[in-house]
């Protein structure tokens, strides 16, 4: 499934992001093989993400997010 | 190190690292000096540099002067976008680097840390932000960081001033400080550096053009292999797996308090817009409309100026020249003694209406706007906003972190055109300074509106102007998408945590954007009252008037005292509203000239800065695009409103 399927409250572990967002998710410290919490998700807005571990909070456009794959656990 | 011979030697300390994790409150403490800080990514978008404050007992001693240098935030050294390349280069000409990371995100503040130290720069890791750590019951491991990057590790809280005396002590100390190494070089990564070593003058240069920098490859001439970027995968995930492990031994579990739920809660789409409204409603209406336009100003104007200040200026002057108040008629040159009196007293007087304007109404609603702005950026709410707001503003050709600027526009939208540098594509770019300069008002000018409509009758005059805008707002950013070409950038951005915004900060924030925007101002309003008085004792005013005159009453269905706001509007667009207080106009007219204004053409200054981040074609293109929506937008209320209110 893509990121954009997942609802709020839900854990996630990355599988893939395509290589042109790579570098820009990377520097933010999403990279694929994380595991993250959905902390927000509204029906065209960005999905808010925290790493697990993590205090900060990433926000991934709609855009974005319909190119990564993930697993919900 | 810069030496010139006789003088003190000069050593560059440049603070460097993760955006938002205090880099410019850790400036303002060692150059005591302020440069702005908000709670979200991106608030610094220039370098400032600043001397190094010493006691009066260091002054004569040191042969050195510590120059500090405040970077914009990145999160890696390599690759930048084209704005974000000024800091590279300050890192690379500097002596010492003070890499400071946020306590709360050591899992990803330490890749730029790493980045750095494989540079192989002089460098001290500044770990801030402990007190609110602290709060969250994360413990730090500071000698395990410290050994595993063979660096030295301090801890500060900023904000509260913990910390920071040692690092200027530490500063100070740097020349004869035996014991500093450079980091330690990952060996993994070195053996991607080694091919470049010899050919250029630096290991940070080497290691950039490892990192697929081509901009670094081109200045040292040198062609980038074809297998560049996977060698920058690399050596990516060799330094996140040594992050990841260094995280794991050094930091313990966060325990999330109340303040984060309630920063999640405003990422609720149902929460956070009915939060968003509640914003709008108590800062616009509430506060800046009702107390600080309605209660305060009313207050300083009528009560004060209006009742001392202003008869004991007619006073004077009138003793030692005569003056017409509300004279229309030729004076110059038949009287001049008066003509002068009614310059400096007269309606529109330097001494009187002016000094009115400016400290009875400019001044309270500039503080007031700026002060309600800085609680809304320190509190980190408006990231949050960003993110409720991602959707619709994509649908508009930008995305959701112009809303910054956008907001900051209603402060004042020459220092909000200057901001959208933020901003990552040239369409967004275009497409937000546009919507600044048509739409958004600035602080004085939405102070007097808001203060001229809720005098009227309450809620519904504002709601019909607040609406039309946000209705030309939506229908110009749709237009605009469609017509400008390029690629819109897309909202990717960190989330700073809730915070109670601290006292002094609000205060030393409000108190420095107020100056800046009261010393634009003052000289301005000056000149337009000179210009404006000039106009009236020579009579041109009469004329020019009178020449209008049919265009407002045809147009705008307006009586010919108007045509003098949108004169003065001209020069600023706050001028134009204040002009508004002294006609009687029905509810319908207040409205259309209260619209009117806010749509019509940025004031000048705004017009000079568009001109620089643009062109010149692009600034005249708004002008004038401005000048037809105001007029065609005011024809058509005046039509309608009569009917409503
Ligand atoms: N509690 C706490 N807050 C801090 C501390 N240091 C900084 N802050 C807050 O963190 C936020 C960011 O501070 P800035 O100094 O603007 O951060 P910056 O690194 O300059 O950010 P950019 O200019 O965006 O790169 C502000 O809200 C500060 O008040 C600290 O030690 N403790
Ligand atoms: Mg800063």
């Amino acid at each position: 499934m893509n990121l954009n399927q997942v609802k709020p409250g839900q854990s996630i572990k990355i599988d893939f992001i395509p290589e042109d967002l790579e570098l820009r998710l990377f520097s933010l410290g999403i990279k694929a093989g994380d595991s993250a919490e959905c902390i927000s998700h509204s029906y065209y807005g960005p999905v808010v993400l925290r790493k697990d571990r993590a205090f900060n909070q990433v926000a991934i456009t709609h855009r974005f997010a319909e190119a990564i794959s993930v697993t919900v656990k | 190190m810069s030496f010139i011979k006789g003088e003190k030697k000069t050593i560059k300390v440049a603070l460097v690292g993760n955006p938002n994790v205090g880099k410019s409150v850790v400036f303002n403490y060692l150059t005591s000096s302020y440069v702005d800080v908000s709670n979200y990514a991106g608030t610094t978008i220039e370098v400032s540099v600043g001397n190094l404050k010493l006691s009066e007992t260091e002054k004569p001693c040191s042969d050195y002067a510590f120059q500090v240098i405040d970077t914009p935030g990145i999160y890696s050294v390599s690759n930048l976008q084209e704005e974000e390349t000024v800091t590279r280069d300050y890192i690379l000409e500097a002596d010492l680097i003070i890499n400071v990371v946020s306590a709360l995100s050591l899992g990803r503040d330490l890749f730029l840390t790493k980045q750095l130290a494989d540079m192989g720069k002089p460098m001290l890791v500044l770990i801030n932000q402990y007190d609110e750590a602290k709060k969250h019951k994360i413990n730090v491991k500071v000698k395990v960081i410290s050994q595993a990057l063979g660096l030295d590790v301090e801890l500060s809280s900023a904000t509260l001033g913990e910390g920071l005396e040692e690092l200027r002590n530490y500063i100070l100390n740097f020349i004869d400080n035996a014991k500093f190494k450079p980091g330690r070089i990952s060996k993994e990564v070195d053996n991607y550096c080694v091919p470049y070593l010899e050919m250029v003058f630096d290991r940070a240069s080497a290691l950039l053009i490892a990192e697929a920098d081509a901009e670094v490859a081109k200045a040292n001439d040198i062609v980038l292999p074809s297998n560049a970027t996977s060698h920058r995968k690399e050596i990516y995930n060799i330094r996140n797996r040594e992050v990841d492990e260094l995280v794991r031994e050094a930091v313990s579990e966060i325990q999330f308090a109340w303040m984060d739920k309630l920063g999640d809660l405003f990422l609720n789409p149902v929460i956070g817009s009915l939060t968003a409204v509640v914003v709008v409603y108590t800062f616009l209406f509430l506060f800046l409309g009702v107390f600080v336009a309605g209660t305060t100003v009313d207050f300083l104007e009528n009560n004060i100026f209006k009742a001392y200040y202003e008869p004991f200026m007619r006073n004077l002057v009138g003793s030692i020249i005569p003056y017409d108040s509300s004279s229309m008629t030729s004076t110059l040159f038949t009287d001049p003694a008066r003509a002068l009196g009614t310059i400096l007293v007269g309606d529109y007087g330097v001494l009187t209406l002016t000094i009115t304007y400016l400290y009875a109404l400019l001044l309270p609603l500039v503080f007031g706007f700026y002060l309600g702005l800085a609680f809304l950026e320190d509190s980190g709410y408006l990231p949050r906003l960003a993110v409720l707001v991602d959707g619709v503003l994509s649908s508009l050709g930008m995305n959701g972190r112009a809303i910054i600027p956008l907001i900051l526009g209603g402060g004042c939208v020459t220092m909000a055109t200057v901001t959208t540098r933020l901003l990552s594509t040239k369409k967004e770019k275009l497409i937000t300074i546009a919507l600044l300069g048509l739409t958004i008002p600035c602080s004085a000018q939405l102070g007097v509106i808001q203060g001229l409509l809720t005098n009227i009758g309450g809620f519904l005059p504002w709601l019909i102007w607040g609406g039309t805008l946000f209705l030309v707002f939506v229908l110009t950013g749709l237009v605009l998408n469609k017509l400008v070409p390029g690629e819109c950038g897309h909202f990717v951005s960190d989330i700073p945590p809730i915070r109670l915004p601290i006292f002094k900060n609000l205060m030393q924030k409000t108190i420095q954007r107020t100056k800046v925007f009261m010393n634009e101002a003052i000289p301005a309003f000056f000149i337009a009252a000179l210009v404006v008085s000039v106009l009236q004792v020579t009579g041109i005013l009469k004329y020019i008037i009178n020449w209008a005159e049919p265009i407002l009453a045809d147009v705008l269905l307006l009586p010919k005292e108007v045509t003098l706001s949108f004169i003065l509007g001209m020069i600023r667009r706050d001028f134009g509203a204040f002009g508004l207080m002294e006609i009687p106009l029905s509810a319908a007219q207040l409205v259309t000239v209260c619209v009117v204004l806010t749509l019509f053409v940025p004031c000048i200054a705004t017009v000079a800065v568009m001109i620089k981040e643009k062109n010149l074609k692009i600034a005249m293109g708004i002008w004038v695009s401005s000048w037809i929506l105001a007029l065609g937008i005011g024809a058509v209320l005046a039509r309608v409103l009569p009917f409503v209110l």
